[in-house]
């Protein structure tokens, strides 16, 4: 069923902003060996995820997202992909994870991500808008992750 | 448990916990849950999900099964598809026999279940606990069977295939569909527990579930077993106990004309009349209602968040024993509340409000307003055939196999039930209106007829009732439904930041914010997910129109009539490069520079590239006439010049959006330029400015934000700063233009919010997680303000009393 469907629409999905590319290294310089690794609230943009496929082949890659219509569009993509909304988890799509990641997190989301990664102990890696790295920034334990064109904030559960 | 490993094939309650769902589903570990925390549960186990994947697995039906949906479900919009497929699949389960090994350990521990409750055959409540069942967010509510008074060995495993079948419901694969859980990842586990011989039944809210008021549990409760109620059959008593003191504050006795009871004969589940002497009497005594409040309240506790408890009062055991808790699962609806969808009929003649006719009247039990075409239908098969997108259904009663036909229907009239029945559940978890218990709705209503639904009423008008649909009408619906708990009241008002609309509604009721101090366009850029050249260019402006309208919308609407203001998107170069089409519109067209926070960014872009300013224009205009929500203004960011400002205000003028009492424009006071010409701006028509502290300390202070090197020095604290904020607030002050601040500064120290009361700014906005302790810290400086002004004021009476006695002394005629 899935195969029949169209992929009008997917197009502009497949020409990746730089910026996701870059994030995808980083991810996957910093956690080489990792066994699961989530994103959230990937919207429509799968760059990062697809990126990450190719470099880290070994690792399990989920992303989930609130938006029903955004999860089904990336599936067909060949993507893990799953509906779940981080105000209210399905906590056991996140276990055994070693990291979760968000790009440009809405602020009114990071307490609960935090607190998803809390309870499966996993690392946290937030690459905010520039406007919200003030809820990172010089806010221990969040650090600021080293790189020469991304802001990134990191915190470590593992 | 997807792997190779071993499980048990049976678990009794007693083993259980929370953590269990993978392999006992939602209901039985709930069940485990609750004993384990002393709530009393009638005694039982559960045959594991385990049980059913070896089943499946080793009759070789599982491939079957999918290849059955995969053939069967081509288009899955159509319900007809969904109930094709479902026959096929039960059928098959229901006709594969149970491996012997399995039927022996089910039996077995049945024979245990008898000994336990000391009856040869006792009677149990077989029911289905699906893995992914009752998770927050996901209310698999009635979508498997329950079979109900089940007594014997061969009957106990027939209705334990049952509820493997009943996995797959026409509606339970509906459901997983909508919600995007994979078919192969959900087992089922089977609940068989003793069966409580109910005098009453019921089912209980933690919370209120029209209002979401969590400082009430809500009861509702009829004669014999609970089914009555979900099914709608009987309009229940209704009962409300304030949750602080174990109050009743509400007592609504139905007359309850018939009534679920086990048949003492042939132990079968029978419908039948309530005695006349019974049928208005309370189905519960007040220790009752309070005992089963304080349940409630310890599952909520336990759990940690709103619960939707059933509850069983057996009749042959005395209080406080006799009361039982038979299921608990997480309240979805306030928990996930969905937008109303509210769609007026286009193209159809308008009546008023006092000329429209009342056909029904009934129970608001899912707030909204619709006006549809009605198609009054009395069976799922009857809905298959008539019902369309944006129909109004009006039935006697659903129950689950209904659930596709609701999901694409308008509104929903039922002649039965009350507000937990399962017609206003399921609404309300749709979003769709629904009034029930309208008694003769399926009579007074006919098929093909348009009406207005006005379900925050209770009230079915003939024909579309415009003051009613139209959107102004249709905010102050939904915001009659929040929670009135009063805030702590403060003359500097408490605004909230948002970002994101859906969560919008959760946060006006919950944080009682006087309005929105800064609502961000930059999220619904990121979902609208391309450059807006690249849209342009595609021919896609309405998209982006319709888009930023809605996520706005969603925002005024939830905290109408109090304001929202908009602040124009304010991506910085940067951050429009990583949208596709970044690359050709931003890099290639010179707009990223080497420092972008301080680069090509807010006013300047606006009247740079207005064809994309206008588009957002468009949006708010949209918002405040379409939909009638006013309470949209704007805020223009990182404004430089006056210049920008006047040419930015124009652009808008021209769009339609002109200042006035409605409407009104603020800009963010961040760049040092606007502090040093507050009076130019103000000049210019600005009607309020907000204080971009992080903007505002990094230029003042020469500290770029993005810059770790520099960042130990960065303080919103600093003098300059301050000094900056006072001498705005003194001139706007001086000409009555509001002052507010939505950087973090507030949210971070204490002493800016002091600082910031005693200056005189009008109002605070801060992250939803911070509004109301900033309230209390408001309320407490604006106290102890007026307590100092008291005393200054005292003392300087103190002192014209003691110069006015100088002078009597001076004066009496005695000592003349």
């Amino acid at each position: 069923m899935r195969r029949r469907r169209s992929l009008s629409g997917l197009q502009n999905l497949i020409k990746p902003p730089k910026y996701f590319l870059e994030v995808a290294k980083l991810i996957a310089d910093l956690y080489p060996d990792a066994e699961k690794i989530v994103e959230i609230g990937i919207g429509l943009a799968p760059w990062a995820l697809l990126n990450l496929k190719k470099l880290l082949p070994k690792t399990t890659l989920l992303a989930v997202d609130v938006d029903e219509v955004s999860v089904m569009k990336l599936r067909k993509l060949g993507l893990n992909v799953e509906v779940d909304d981080v105000l209210n988890p399905r906590i056991e799509l996140y276990q055994k994870s070693n990291l979760i990641y968000s790009i440009r997190p809405p602020m009114e989301l990071i307490d609960s991500i935090l607190r998803i990664a809390e309870k499966v102990r996993a690392d946290v890696l937030v690459f905010p808008l520039s406007e919200d790295s003030y809820l990172f920034e010089f806010r221990p334990p969040w650090s600021r992750v080293d790189h020469p064109s991304l802001l990134a904030f990191i915190l470590k559960h593992g | 448990m997807t792997g190779k490993e071993e499980y048990p094939l049976v678990m009794w309650f007693e083993e259980l916990k929370k953590d269990d769902v993978p392999i006992v589903g939602g209901k039985c570990a709930n069940l485990g849950e609750m004993l384990r925390a002393g709530i009393p549960v009638p005694p039982g186990f559960a045959v594991t999900a385990y049980a059913y994947k070896k089943f499946i697995e080793e009759t070789k039906i599982a491939e079957k099964i999918y290849d059955i949906l995969d053939e069967t479900i081509k288009d899955p919009k159509d319900p007809k598809q969904y109930e094709e497929a479902s026959k096929k699949i039960r059928a098959l389960i229901e006709s594969t026999p149970i491996p012997e090994y399995l039927r022996k350990e089910i039996i077995e521990n049945y024979k245990k279940l008898c000994k336990k409750t000391k009856s040869k055959e006792v009677f149990v409540a077989v029911r289905s606990s699906a893995t992914a069942e009752d998770l927050p967010g996901a209310s698999f509510a009635g979508q498997q069977e329950t079979f109900l008074n089940v007594r014997g060995e061969e009957e106990l495993l027939n209705s334990v295939r049952k509820c493997w079948s009943s996995l797959f419901t026409p509606r339970a694969i509906f459901y997983r569909t909508q919600k995007g859980f994979r078919h192969e990842k959900v087992l089922i586990s089977v609940a068989v527990q003793k069966m409580v011989n109910s005098k009453a039944a019921g089912v209980m809210f933690t919370l209120h579930p029209v209002t979401g008021d969590t400082s009430k549990i809500v009861i509702e409760s009829v004669w014999g077993l609970g089914e009555a109620i979900v099914s709608g059959a009987v309009t229940p008593d209704h009962f409300e106990v304030d949750k602080n003191n174990l109050k009743i504050l509400v007592k609504q006795i139905a007359k309850k004309t018939v009534e679920y009871v086990r048949d003492p004969k042939t132990g079968k589940t029978v419908h039948r009349e309530v005695p006349p002497e019974r049928q208005e009497k309370p189905s519960l005594t007040d220790e009752e209602i309070i005992e089963l409040a304080k349940l409630a309240k310890k599952i909520e506790e336990h759990y940690g968040t709103a619960q939707d408890i059933e509850f069983a009062v057996d009749r042959d055991l005395p209080f406080p024993e006799n009361i039982f808790i038979v299921q608990s699962r997480p309240e979805t609806v306030w928990s996930v509340k969905k937008e109303e969808a509210e769609k007026a009929s286009a193209g159809t003649e308008t009546i008023a409000i006092t000329e429209a006719k009342m056909v029904v009247k009934g129970l608001p039990a899912s707030p909204g307003i619709y006006a549809g075409k009605a198609k009054v239908v009395l069976s799922p098969e009857d809905a298959a055939k008539k019902i369309q997108k944006g129909d109004i259904l009006v039935t006697k009663m659903t129950n689950p196999d209904w659930v596709p036909y609701m999901r694409v229907a308008g509104a929903i009239v039922t002649d039965e039930g009350g507000m937990t029945c399962h017609a206003a559940i399921v609404s309300r978890e749709l979003g769709i209106p629904c009034i029930v218990g309208a008694k003769d709705a399926t009579k007074n209503m006919a098929d093909g007829q348009t009406y207005t639904v006005d379900a925050k009423a209770g009230v079915v008008y003939e024909g579309v009732v415009e003051e009613l649909v139209k959107p102004a009408e249709k905010v102050e619906a939904a915001a009659a439904v929040t929670v009135a708990q009063a805030p702590v009241l403060t003359g500097t008002k408490i605004f909230v930041n948002l970002s994101i609309p859906d969560v919008a509604e959760k946060v006006a009721k919950e944080t009682q914010a006087d309005g929105v101090g800064l609502l961000r366009a930059e999220h619904l850029m990121l979902s609208v997910g391309k450059h807006p050249r690249l849209l342009i260019e595609e021919g896609g402006e309405q998209k982006m129109i319709d888009a930023f309208a809605e996520g706005i919308r969603k925002v005024a609407q939830a905290f109408f009539p109090k304001p929202v203001v908009y602040r124009f998107l304010d991506f910085k170069p940067d951050e429009f490069l990583t949208l596709p089409g970044g690359e050709k519109y931003e890099k290639e067209a010179g707009h990223v520079g080497p420092n972008p926070l301080i680069g090509y960014r807010g006013a300047f872009r606006y009247i740079k590239e207005p064809d994309i300013f206008r588009l957002e224009c468009r949006a708010i205009k949209k918002v405040r006439e379409e939909y009638g929500l006013k309470n949209v203004w704007v805020m223009v960011p990182f404004v430089r010049r006056v210049e920008e400002f006047i040419q930015a205000k124009k652009i808008m003028e021209e769009e339609g959006l002109k200042q006035g009492p409605d409407f009104k424009v603020w800009i963010m006071v961040e760049v040092p330029s606007t502090v040093l010409l507050i009076d130019k701006f103000i000049e210019a028509g600005i009607d309020g400015v907000s204080f971009g502290t992080n903007d505002l300390t990094m230029l003042i202070l020469g500290i770029d934000r993005d810059d770790a090197a520099v960042q130990e020095i960065y303080d919103e604290r600093n003098l300059a700063v301050l000094r900056a904020m006072s001498h705005v607030i003194r001139i706007c002050r001086k000409h009555g233009v509001t002052t507010s601040i939505c950087g973090q500064a507030p949210s971070n120290y204490p002493e800016v919010v002091e600082f910031l009361v005693k200056e005189g700014a009008t109002s605070i906005s801060v992250n939803p997680d911070k509004v109301i302790e900033t309230r209390n810290l408001v309320a407490m400086i604006e106290r102890k303000l007026m307590l100092d002004e008291l005393r200054d004021l005292r003392e300087r009476l103190d002192r014209l009393e003691k110069n006015a006695e100088k002078k009597i002394f001076k004066w009496s005629p005695e000592l003349d």
